[in-house]
C-alpha cells in the first residue's frame, strides 16, 4: 500500500517534471529521484516502526490462534489463566495450550510474505529510480535561482557598460531584461523568451569585442616575441595572464630607470603602441610609453575578466533559455485556450469596403493572425506560414510588413490586374475564405525551421553561440 | 476436579456420544448433522423442533434414539381435537377399600423421558400451550398439584412445512422454548438406496441400548462445565445482537428483513450448544468455531422476519449465514 503510494507520488513528480522542467534535488540528483528515494526511506521507517511496536499478548494469542488453526485455544487459556478461581478445566486448557505453543513455528504463523501487488509496486519503484538515476542530465544540476542570479549579474554588467558608453537605449533594454530575469512572471512567456534571446545576442556582441581585445594581446605578444628583456612579459601573455604582463612591463620600466637606457626599438614600440588603448601615440618618453602600455594591458585585463564573468552568466542564461524553450516545446500540439485580443481600432473590418476592385484586407488578416495565434496554428494563415509560436522578434510587426495588401479576383468581375498571372500569385484557403496574394507582396518571414536548419557553414543558428564561445574564449578552453 | 478427571470425563463424553451416534446411524441413513443436533439438544437440556417433509424419518429418528438411550419414550400425535389433558394427564375418581372416593392423577404421555410431539402444529394453541410449562419448568401442574417430570426430559416436536391448511402455527413464545430447530432434508440417491435396502427387506435393523439414564445425566453435567473465554462469549453476544434491527450492532440485512431478533434464550442456546460441540470435537474450551457451528439451528427459529423478507423470499438461514460470514471474530 505504502509502496503504491510512493509509486503514485513518483509518477506525479515525473509528470510535474515533464511539465515544468527538471527541478534540482538533493545530492546533485533531480527532484524526482530525491522524491522517490525519500519515499522509499519513509516506507522503510514506517515498516521499522511497525515491526518494533510491541504487540499486546491478547492480540498475539488471537493471531496465533487464527494463523495456526488452534481454534481459540491460546485465547481461552490466556483468559482462563487470569481468572481468580482455578479449575481442572482451566488447567487442562492451559496444558493443551502449552503443548500447542511448543510445536508452533512462528515463521509459519506470521510468514514474511510480500503480496504480489506490493512486489510489483516495489519493482516498478526501483526501476523508476534506476531509470531516473541513470538518465542523462539535460540541464546542470544547479539551482534555478542561482542560474537566474548569474544571468542577471551578467546582463547588469552589460547594462553598466552600455551606460558607460552612453548608449541609453541599450542600457534601458538590458535593464528591462534584468528585470525579466529576476521576475520571471512579470512578462508573458513569449516576451520572456525574446528578452533572454536579446540578452544572449548582447553577450555574443560582447564576445566579439572580447575577440578584438584578444587580438590586441596577441599583437603585443607577437611584437615582443624574442625581444631580450621582455621574456617575462611574453611568458605572461602566453599564459593569457594579461594582468601579469602589465605588471611585468611596469617592472621593466622601473628597472631600466634612466631614459637613455629605456629607449625601445621599433618592435617594442609597436608592441607598446598596440597595448595602448587610445588612438594617439604613446609619446616619446620611454618610461611614459611603458607606463601607458601597462595601463592599456590592465584595461584589457579588466575587460577580459569582465567578459569571463559575463560568459559565466551567459551559460546560465543559455540554460534558462533552453529551459524556456523546452517548456514551449512541451506545449506544442496542445490546444491552448484562445486568447481573445481586441481588434486594433485602425484596422478595418474583415468585410471592409471594396475600393476599386481591390479589397483592403488588413483588418481581416490581423484578425486571422490573432485567431491563428490563439488556436496554435490549427487553421493556418492565408499564406500558410502560421507563426503561432514565434521564438524571436516581434511577430506582429513582421506580419504587418508581410501582408501589405492583396488583390482578390472577384468571381464574375473583370480583373484590372491582368498582369497578375498564376505564377505571380499566392493562393491560400483559410477558414475565412479564399484569397490570392501577390507574390511580390509576400516578404520572407522568420520561421523556426530557419533557426534549426544549418547554413552554408553547416552550423545551426542556435549552435552558433556555442561555436563562437569556443573560439573566442581561449583562456577557459585552455584551462580545461 | 483434577486435570486427569477432566480429561477422563471428556473422553467418556466423546465415547458415549459416538456410541449413540453410530447406533442411531444403523437405522437412520444420512442426516448425521441432524443426529448430532438432536444429541446436542438432549445433552444441553434443551428441546428440539424437527422440520421436514413427510417420510424423511423424523419420527423414526426419535424412536431410534429412544431405543438407543434406554429411556422412557412416548409419542403424542397432535390433532386438532387433542386436549391438554390428553397430554399431561387427568385426575380420575377412584374408590378405596373403605368405599371412599378420591381423585387420583393419571399421568399423561408427557411423563416420559423422551416425548415425541408429532406434527405439533396441528393441535390448537391451548393444547400446544400445555406443552410449554413442561418444556420450560420440567414439571406439570394438574389441579392443585405440580408434578415434576423425570430427568432427562426431552421433547422432540415435528412439523410439516408443506401442509399449512388446518394447522396452528406455533407462536413465537413457544418457538423460543425450543433449543434447536433442525431441518431434515430429502436424502440423496445413495442415501435413498441405503434406506430402501434397510427397510424393504425381511429383517429390520435392530439397535442396542448403549447408554443408561445416569450416563446421560452425567454427560449433561459435563457439558455445563466446559469453560468459555470472554472473547468467545463476546462473539456469541455480538452474533445475537447482529440479528436485532434496532441494535447498534445490528447487521444491515437484519435491519432490512428482521422484525425481532433472537432472544437472550437464543444466546444461551448458542453457548450451551457450543459447549457440547466443543466436547464432541475433543476440546476443553469453547471456540468461536463451536458457536458458529450451532448458530443456524439455535437462532433460525428465533428470528421474526418482516413482510419485506417474505416478499423477497429471504429466510432466516440466509440472513444468519451472511451475518456469520461478515461478523469479525475479534
Amino acid at each position: 500500500m505504502m509502496l503504491c503510494a510512493v509509486l503514485v507520488v513518483s509518477v506525479i513528480a515525473v509528470l510535474l517534471d515533464a511539465r515544468f522542467g527538471p527541478w534540482p534535488g538533493l545530492f546533485g540528483t533531480s527532484f524526482v529521484v530525491t522524491l522517490a528515494v525519500l519515499g522509499l526511506l519513509m516506507v522503510a521507517v514506517i515498516a521499522l516502526v511497525q515491526i518494533s511496536r510491541p504487540i499486546p499478548v491478547e492480540i498475539a494469542a488471537a493471531v496465533a490462534d487464527r494463523e495456526a488453526g488452534l481454534r481459540d485455544l491460546l485465547t481461552s487459556a490466556l483468559w482462563l489463566r487470569r481468572q481468580p478461581v482455578p479449575s481442572g478445566w482451566a488447567e487442562v486448557v492451559e496444558q493443551r495450550a502449552a503443548a500447542a505453543v511448543l510445536v508452533l513455528d512462528p515463521r509459519r504463523i506470521v510468514p514474511f510474505a510480500m503480496p504480489s501487488a506490493t512486489k510489483f509496486a516495489a519493482g516498478l519503484a526501483v526501476l523508476l529510480v534506476a531509470a531516473l538515476w541513470f538518465s542523462p542530465r539535460l540541464v546542470p544540476a544547479e539551482p534555478h535561482a542561482a542560474m537566474a542570479a548569474d544571468a542577471a549579474t551578467a546582463v547588469r554588467e552589460l547594462a553598466a557598460e552600455a551606460g558607460r558608453r552612453g548608449d541609453a537605449e541599450a542600457q534601458a533594454r538590458l535593464e528591462q531584461i534584468v528585470d525579466a530575469i529576476e521576475r520571471p512572471g512579470s512578462l508573458s512567456p513569449d516576451e520572456q523568451r525574446r528578452a533572454l534571446a536579446d540578452a544572449q545576442a548582447a553577450i555574443e556582441r560582447r564576445n566579439v569585442e572580447a575577440a578584438a581585445d584578444w587580438d590586441k594581446v596577441r599583437q603585443v605578444a607577437d611584437a615582443l616575441q624574442g625581444r631580450e628583456g621582455f621574456e617575462s612579459v611574453t611568458a605572461a601573455l602566453e599564459r593569457h595572464d594579461v594582468r601579469a604582463a602589465a605588471q611585468a612591463l611596469r617592472d621593466i620600466a622601473q628597472a631600466r630607470g634612466a631614459p637613455s637606457a629605456a629607449v625601445p626599438d621599433d618592435g617594442v614600440k609597436a608592441a607598446l603602441q598596440a597595448a595602448v588603448e587610445s588612438e594617439q601615440p604613446a609619446g616619446n618618453d620611454a618610461i611614459d610609453q611603458f607606463r601607458r602600455a601597462a595601463e592599456g594591458l590592465e584595461q584589457l585585463a579588466e575587460r577580459l575578466d569582465a567578459q569571463q564573468r559575463i560568459n559565466q552568466g551567459g551559460r546560465s542564461l543559455a540554460a534558462l533559455a533552453e529551459s524556456g524553450a523546452r517548456e514551449a516545446m512541451s506545449d506544442v500540439g496542445r490546444f491552448r485556450p484562445p486568447k481573445t485580443a481586441p481588434n486594433p481600432a485602425g484596422n478595418p473590418a474583415p468585410d471592409g469596403s471594396n475600393i476599386d476592385g481591390t479589397m483592403a484586407r488588413l483588418g481581416a488578416l490581423d484578425e486571422e493572425r490573432q485567431f491563428v495565434k490563439g488556436v496554435g496554428g490549427r487553421a493556418g494563415d492565408t499564406s500558410g506560414d502560421g507563426d503561432s509560436e514565434p521564438l524571436l522578434g516581434d511577430a506582429a510587426a513582421k506580419i504587418d510588413v508581410k501582408y501589405k495588401r492583396e488583390t482578390v479576383e472577384l468571381p464574375g468581375a473583370e480583373s484590372r490586374h491582368e498582369e497578375a498571372d498564376a505564377e505571380s500569385m499566392f493562393y491560400a484557403a483559410s477558414r475565412r475564405g479564399e484569397s490570392k496574394v501577390m507574390a511580390t507582396d509576400v516578404a520572407p518571414v522568420f520561421r523556426r525551421v530557419d533557426e534549426e536548419s544549418p547554413g552554408r557553414e553547416r552550423i545551426a543558428l542556435r549552435h552558433r553561440p556555442i561555436v563562437r564561445n569556443y573560439f573566442t574564449q581561449p583562456r577557459e578552453q585552455g584551462s580545461k | 476436579m483434577s486435570t486427569i478427571e477432566v480429561a477422563q470425563r471428556i473422553a467418556q463424553f466423546q465415547k458415549n456420544f459416538h456410541l449413540v451416534r453410530d447406533e442411531v446411524a444403523r437405522v437412520i441413513v444420512g442426516n448425521d448433522d441432524v443426529i448430532a443436533g438432536v444429541m446436542t439438544c438432549l445433552l444441553a437440556r434443551g428441546h428440539v423442533l424437527l422440520e421436514g417433509i413427510p417420510g424423511v424419518g423424523k419420527t423414526k429418528l426419535v424412536q431410534t434414539l429412544a431405543d438407543v438411550l434406554h429411556l422412557k419414550f412416548s409419542r403424542i400425535q397432535f390433532t386438532p381435537d387433542l386436549m391438554p389433558g390428553d397430554i399431561i394427564g387427568t385426575s380420575i375418581v377412584r374408590e378405596d377399600e373403605g368405599g371412599r372416593k378420591y381423585f387420583e392423577f393419571q399421568p399423561g404421555p408427557i411423563f416420559a423421558n423422551m416425548v415425541l410431539a408429532d406434527e405439533v402444529n396441528r393441535a390448537t394453541p391451548k393444547t400446544q400451550s400445555s406443552l410449554l410449562e413442561a418444556m420450560q419448568e420440567n414439571s406439570v401442574s394438574a389441579g392443585k398439584t405440580t408434578h415434576p417430570l423425570e430427568q432427562p426430559f426431552f421433547v422432540l416436536a415435528t412439523m410439516n412445512p408443506l401442509e399449512m391448511e388446518g394447522t396452528y402455527p406455533l407462536p413465537e413464545a413457544q418457538l423460543d422454548r425450543f433449543f434447536f430447530k433442525l431441518k431434515m432434508g430429502f436424502p440423496g440417491v445413495d442415501a435413498l438406496h441405503e434406506v430402501l435396502d434397510r427397510t424393504t427387506q425381511s429383517r429390520d435393523p435392530h439397535v442396542e441400548r448403549v447408554l443408561r439414564q445416569g450416563e446421560i445425566l452425567e454427560m449433561r453435567d459435563t457439558a455445563r462445565e466446559v469453560p468459555i473465554a470472554r472473547p468467545v462469549q463476546d462473539y456469541a453476544i455480538r452474533l445475537t445482537l447482529a440479528t436485532h434491527p434496532e441494535s447498534e450492532h445490528g447487521h444491515e440485512l437484519a435491519k432490512k428483513y428482521v422484525r425481532f431478533g433472537a432472544s437472550p434464550r437464543g444466546t444461551q442456546a448458542l453457548i450451551l450448544g457450543a459447549k457440547v460441540h466443543a466436547l464432541i470435537a475433543d476440546r476443553a474450551h469453547v471456540a468461536i468455531e463451536d458457536v458458529k457451528a450451532v448458530a443456524l439451528p439455535a437462532l433460525r427459529h428465533r428470528l421474526l422476519l418482516n413482510f419485506e423478507a417474505e416478499a423477497d423470499r429471504v429466510d432466516a438461514d440466509a440472513i444468519l449465514t451472511r451475518i456469520l460470514d461478515q461478523l469479525p471474530a475479534g
